[in-house]
């Protein structure tokens, strides 16, 4: 399991990676924290003629909040949002969803956009992304676009970056007040990929109204998908058990997943229902007092 | 055995530990050679197929490749690899004009580094016409299934029915049959290290040298020779002092040895293979699936009379020996801890277009069991009696060894009575019940599961022969086999310094250790005092056919050969300093490597002085003594007898017992298993190394937790192979590992030296019967049977609704 | 593993019919073609450099067309080979009339073998039907260009 030959470039600022990228496109593949990319590289799987590392890049690993808009730098390591305070406070869903990304020692490494920008639709942070809204500026010669994550995952690790663009910076709303979140993984062992993940996110006005509702799912399509029928149904309602199953009956129903080795899509689907009623049952217990 | 034991017995630090942590141990692949090349193996990406050419020339050419070796030239510079069984079938370590399954080696490419050898591998352009595959073993049978192997003309190629006692007429006598179909599932041990082979062949000599971790048996080396077409004497097998675990899987590394001596010699040049973990699970080896029909014949008071079984075991593509053991190396032990006196099996070893099997850690008892233990339990259940009681009524008893099973096992002691009851208590048993009632009565699924085994160790290979038919082997000429031992070499240095060599080539289970405690009760030295070489040699080592490191035999056969060793030893030293100091050696004894007389503390010599005089002044030793202080000792295990002519064999030569008790919690919306508790009892003689066992111990659960709920080497029916890596392949962490409760009994064995029997196997052999158990009694209520694995939450979760629906139709 | 489905064109099936039969378009619409050439009649060869995100894999084949009813009926069977593993199959085309327009209904059983099959089973069925979909798109433009050759 050696990789095929390649070329390693390890530029020291931004513009220079996006010329690199421009100047091999096609040819050429961004290397983060190389968590997804060089066991793909060392089984053949993926033969990237050129690398481009950025992790010589000086600015790009930050967290930082500015009008309830929290920016994570793309080099941003997963174990940095793991343990991150500001996120804690601010974007819990986050710091859970990292919890459930393989190992410690492999968040030492993997970086959020990293992450992103390999779009396997069974990963956390796209899940989470989607659920939380959240939106990645995407730079490239021509200058930096905000592409908002639902416009970002097209298929199975397939975005719609072009080959000359790189994600620079993550950009999730912050959490509003009186809402709840939660990030709940079905694995067959710890730190396994996802049979299936549910980013849920619940939000209650003053007269005990649920407001806001986001559930996004992973493992069950091309895509992270959300379940706006699900959302909907709760959008306006008093909480209760009879409508957490409807919601989660809901999110099944929106789900498409596939056969594989270790599931069956029945089996999967069944359990969109069990986890996102989990989810659900748990955002809602986390929502504090305004 | 030692009531003045000083060291066996103790746990003591492993001297390993500190290099194997530190990265400084000696594994193949950290051997130095000048002058080195590597080779990378092109494997076949159809399961079945014609090749129709294989044309390297591109690859020849590429920048840093030195040459490639391909299926003709396999055929030219070698023989089809001997057969433990009567047939046609041919193999050899790589594709000669088809290929069998996906991962079969088809060409070898060597160059200046694993990296270049990969980038040519793409440049040898073979041509294939694929051909149907077939996967599953019983669909192999049937008439019109794809044949994979025109000279053997049937895709079953070993058959044999083994009948003892009355069988019929214990079925006839019978109050009630118990009829089931069992499927276990094909899965690994994975050692964390994977095989590495180094070759060199000497034109000038003749020689072909193989560094590997290859660890025996021993009897392979003829298999090597005869493949590598060379005389014994011109194959040498070298073995470094550290192994990275194996537990049978690494047997299979005997294709390799012989592909890569091949190119070796081929190309004149000291070549590498490394082999990478995509390799080691599509193409190295595992144990073989079993689809089993069982019958099981009983009174209505519980009393088992009878087993009637069909074995149809999946070996794969191609028979490499051992194979097919998996069927036969639980002859001696086929009953288990049971009484009953009836047995007929119907073996049958199948080949289909999966990489061929070998033995892994149990070969051929987890299967076994498996369907034994579920057997008792669904005999229980229709006769509702407890799981515990129907086992209690059927153990051989005490007082009845060394007990002979009708299929010419010999246990040679046990007390399974006492190993069931210590279990039961150790888990509370009537806790347990206790709480499942509770548990049940607010709907959630808890269930107990119990597995008893005896656990053979120290194969016997006589049993091998059991694959030729009586008439076969009553003919002249046939190669009888039988025994089961090991080889002690033991010396005193010039400066009276002890060594011990090794020749069981360890992976893991600390062979020094145990070696270094029982030499220094056996001379009365300190462990730390004895040097422990385990490097392996066959040009240097004394050894022979069942010397190795398989079939947990290091703690009965390599400890009584080093016992015995020591104890000759120590007459030497006596018989030395006596005659030197006038004093018969009869009144003298060792004690911290010096030599006292009677009671005084006085010491009148040392090992040193000893030493000196043996080997300076070798004219001062008694008459006809040898010079030099030393032994070499074969031990061999008396009762590991000839197959006899009703094809009765005692297989092994020691024989340990298990009991366990598992208590799980079946998640009802998510099928998931839980394991609440595990309970495991292991009788294996006398320990030398209670902490050792215990690690054995817990690995064993590990594998079996693995087997039984995770693990599977899954294949589609096209035959492409779909655990590739361990994203799929699923071993359990130590996230997934259950906590254990450990307990012993101690029933010493009368044929070893010191008592002591073997556990490197053990709950590997026990566990999937016991999680299968509990998952069955957890799932009972809801009307859910299952009798294959792995018990994985979305197969759990279509039974139970499958359950749920059909109840709905009634 | 069996990817089925309907595609639909604003054309008359005469007109579908004669872009699919026309290789340099299809060369244009397979993913990743990089090359095809007929050798016999009905008898291709071709290199694609095909995948789906960072998986790609490089393969070299044959196409054979196996049924020609035409305006109704297309089937063939492909076979490549490439560093990865293999990838082979059959595949038909139903074409019927319908609202002005065509449905087409695919049926194609593919293999996939070696390296891929074995460390990539989660992605490739996934993978398998994005690829065919781009390939209909792409067949739809060129039948709405009205273009035939």
């Amino acid at each position: 399991m050696k990789p095929a030959p390649f070329e390693y470039y390890r530029p020291r600022t931004r513009s220079e990676a996006i010329e690199l990228l421009e100047r091999h496109a096609g040819e050429a593949k961004v290397l983060a924290g190389g968590q997804s990319l060089v066991p793909l590289m060392n089984f053949r799987l993926a033969r990237p003629g050129r690398l481009v590392d950025l992790g010589s890049i000086g600015d790009l690993a930050y967290i930082r909040e500015q009008d309830d808009v929290i920016r994570i730098g793309a080099m941003t390591r997963q174990a940095e949002v793991e343990d991150s305070p500001l996120l804690a406070a601010r974007c819990p869903l986050l710091v859970e969803a990292s919890r459930w990304i393989g190992h410690r020692t492999i968040r030492n490494r993997g970086t959020i956009a990293g992450s992103l920008a390999h779009a396997d639709p069974s990963a956390e942070y796209p899940a989470a992304l989607v659920a939380l809204d959240g939106a990645v500026v995407a730079s490239g010669p021509a200058g930096e676009r905000i592409v908002p994550v639902r416009e970002l995952f097209i298929s199975y690790c397939m975005t719609s970056l072009e080959p000359m663009e790189l994600i620079t910076e993550i950009r999730v709303p912050a959490v509003p007040a009186r809402t709840g979140t939660a990030f709940v993984e079905l694995s067959r062992r710890h730190g396994d990929f996802a049979i299936i993940g549910v980013a849920a996110s619940v939000g209650m006005d003053d007269e005990g109204r649920l407001r806001d509702a986001r559930i996004a799912l992973a493992g069950v399509g091309p895509t992270p998908i959300r379940c706006s029928a699900a959302e909907r149904a709760l959008e306006g309602q008093h909480p209760g058990e009879k409508l957490l199953a409807a919601a989660a009956a809901a999110a099944a129903a929106a789900a498409d997943p596939g056969d594989d080795l270790h599931a069956s899509a029945d089996y999967r689907r069944a359990m969109v229902e069990v986890f996102v009623g989990r989810a659900l049952a748990s955002a809602l217990s986390r929502i504090g007092g305004s | 055995m030692g009531t003045d034991a000083k060291w066996v017995g103790k746990s003591l630090r492993r001297a390993e530990d500190v290099r194997l942590l530190t990265g400084q141990g000696s594994f193949t692949d950290d051997l130095k050679f000048p002058g080195l090349f590597h080779a990378a193996i092109l494997r076949s990406p159809h399961a079945h197929a014609r090749i129709l050419s294989v044309d390297p020339s591109k690859a020849e050419a590429h920048p840093g490749v030195v040459g490639v070796l391909t299926g003709a030239d396999v055929k030219r510079m070698s023989k089809p690899f001997p057969a433990g069984m009567p047939t046609r079938l041919r193999y050899y370590s790589a594709a000669i004009d088809r290929v069998r399954f996906v991962g079969e080696p088809v060409a070898v490419v060597v160059a200046t580094s694993r990296y270049v050898a990969e980038d040519a591998l793409e440049l040898v352009r073979v041509e294939y016409e694929p051909l149907p595959a077939v996967v599953d073993a019983e669909r192999a049978l049937e008439a019109d299934a794809p044949l994979l192997h025109d000279e053997v003309g049937t895709n079953r190629v070993n058959h044999r029915i083994l009948e003892y006692g009355d069988v019929n007429g214990a079925f006839a006598a019978s109050d009630l049959v118990v009829q089931e179909r069992f499927y276990f599932h094909r899965y690994s041990s994975t050692p964390i290290e994977t095989c590495a082979v180094v070759a060199r062949f000497d034109p000038a000599t003749g020689v072909m040298t193989l560094w590997s971790n290859f660890h025996g048996p021993y009897s392979l080396h003829s298999f090597v020779a005869k493949g590598l077409d060379l005389p014994g004497n011109r194959l040498r097998l070298i073995t470094p002092a550290d192994i990275g675990g194996s537990f049978g899987i690494k047997i299979g590394i005997t294709t390799y040895l012989t592909l890569i001596g091949l190119v070796a010699r081929k190309l004149g040049r000291v070549v590498k293979w490394v082999e990478d973990r995509a390799e080691h699970l599509a193409a190295l080896s595992s144990h073989a699936e079993r689809t089993a029909y069982y019958e099981m014949a009983a009174k209505s008071d519980g009393t088992i009379l009878a087993v009637r079984a069909k074995y149809i075991d999946n070996n794969g593509a191609y028979i490499r020996a051992p194979e097919p053991a998996s069927l036969y190396r639980t002859t001696g032990n086929t009953v288990g801890p049971y009484r009953f006196a009836a047995v007929r099996i119907d073996a049958n070893a199948v080949v289909t277009n999966k990489s061929p099997t070998g033995p892994n850690r149990g070969y051929g008892c987890q299967q076994l069991y498996f369907c034994m233990e579920r057997m008792v339990d669904l005999l229980g259940r229709k006769l509702s009696l407890d799981p515990a009681e129907i086992r209690l009524r059927n153990l051989i008893q005490p007082d009845e060894f060394p007990y002979t099973t009708p299929t010419g096992g010999v246990y040679d002691s046990g007390d399974y009575p006492a190993g069931l009851k210590k279990a039961l208590e150790m888990a509370d048993y009537a806790g347990l019940r206790h709480e499942q009632q509770r548990a049940r009565s607010a709907g959630r699924l808890v269930g107990i599961g119990l597995a008893v085994a005896v656990e053979p160790c120290v194969t016997n290979m006589g049993y091998l022969n059991i694959a030729f038919p009586p008439e076969q082997r009553a003919a002249l000429g046939f190669h009888v086999k039988s025994g089961a031992g090991e080889v002690a070499v033991l010396r005193l240095d010039p400066m009276g310094q002890v060594t011990a060599i090794v020749a069981s080539a360890p992976s893991g289970q600390s062979h020094d250790l145990l070696v270094a405690q029982v030499v220094a009760d056996e001379l009365g030295v300190t462990p730390e005092a004895v040097t422990v070489v385990t490097e392996m040699d066959t040009s240097t080592r004394v050894w022979t056919i069942s010397t190795g490191n398989y079939s947990s035999r290091f703690a009965s056969a390599g400890v009584s050969a080093f016992a015995e060793a020591g104890r000759i030893l120590k007459g030497k030293i006596l018989a030395i300093a006596g005659h030197r100091l006038g004093v018969p050696a009869s009144e003298l004894r060792t004690q911290d490597g010096r030599i006292f007389r009677g009671d005084s503390s006085e010491p009148l010599m040392d090992f040193r002085e000893v030493a000196g005089l043996a080997h300076w002044n070798p004219n001062a030793l008694p008459p006809g003594m040898e010079p030099g202080v030393q032994v070499t000792h074969l031990f061999n295990y008396a009762p590991a007898k000839v197959l006899d002519e009703q094809d009765r064999v005692n297989s092994s030569s020691t024989y340990g017992f298990i009991a366990e008790v598992v208590a799980v919690e079946v998640d009802r919306d998510t099928g998931e298993v839980r394991i609440g508790k595990y309970v495991s009892v292991h009788d294996a003689g006398v320990l030398v190394s209670p902490q050792r066992v215990e690690g054995q111990v817990y690995g064993g659960i590990l594998h079996g937790v693995g087997g039984a709920l995770y693990e599977d080497m899954a294949y589609a029916e096209n035959g492409q192979f779909l655990a590739g890596s361990f994203m799929d392949y699923l071993c359990p962490t130590a996230m997934e590992a259950p906590r254990v409760d450990i307990g012993h009994i101690v029933t010493p064995s009368p044929f070893s030296t010191l008592g002591t029997k073997g556990c490197g196997e053990g709950s590997a052999i026990t566990a999937p019967a016991a999680i299968a158990n509990a998952v069955n009694d957890a799932l009972a209520p809801v009307g859910v049977v299952l009798n294959h694995l792995p018990l994985s939450p979305s197969t759990l979760w279509h039974a139970m609704r499958d359950a749920r629906k059909k109840a709905g139709r009634c | 593993m069996l990817i089925a489905g309907e595609a639909r064109f604003d054309a008359e099936p005469e007109r579908v019919w004669a872009v699919l039969l026309d290789p340099s378009i299809i060369a244009q619409c397979i993913p990743g073609c990089q090359e095809l050439k007929e050798t016999e009649p009905d008898r291709f060869v071709a290199r694609l450099k095909v995948g789906v995100g960072p998986v790609s894999g490089q393969y070299e084949g044959t196409l054979r067309i196996t049924e020609k009813q035409p305006t109704t009926r297309y089937a063939m069977a492909f076979d490549g080979q490439g560093g990865v593993g293999f990838v082979r199959g059959t595949g038909s085309a139903q074409l019927r009339a319908e609202g002005g327009g065509t449905v087409l209904d695919y049926r194609c059983e593919v293999e996939v073998g070696g390296a891929l099959a074995s460390v990539g089973q989660r992605m490739i069925e996934g993978a398998s039907r994005f690829l065919v979909n781009q390939m209909f798109d792409k067949l739809r433009a060129f039948v709405a260009r009205g273009s035939a050759s």
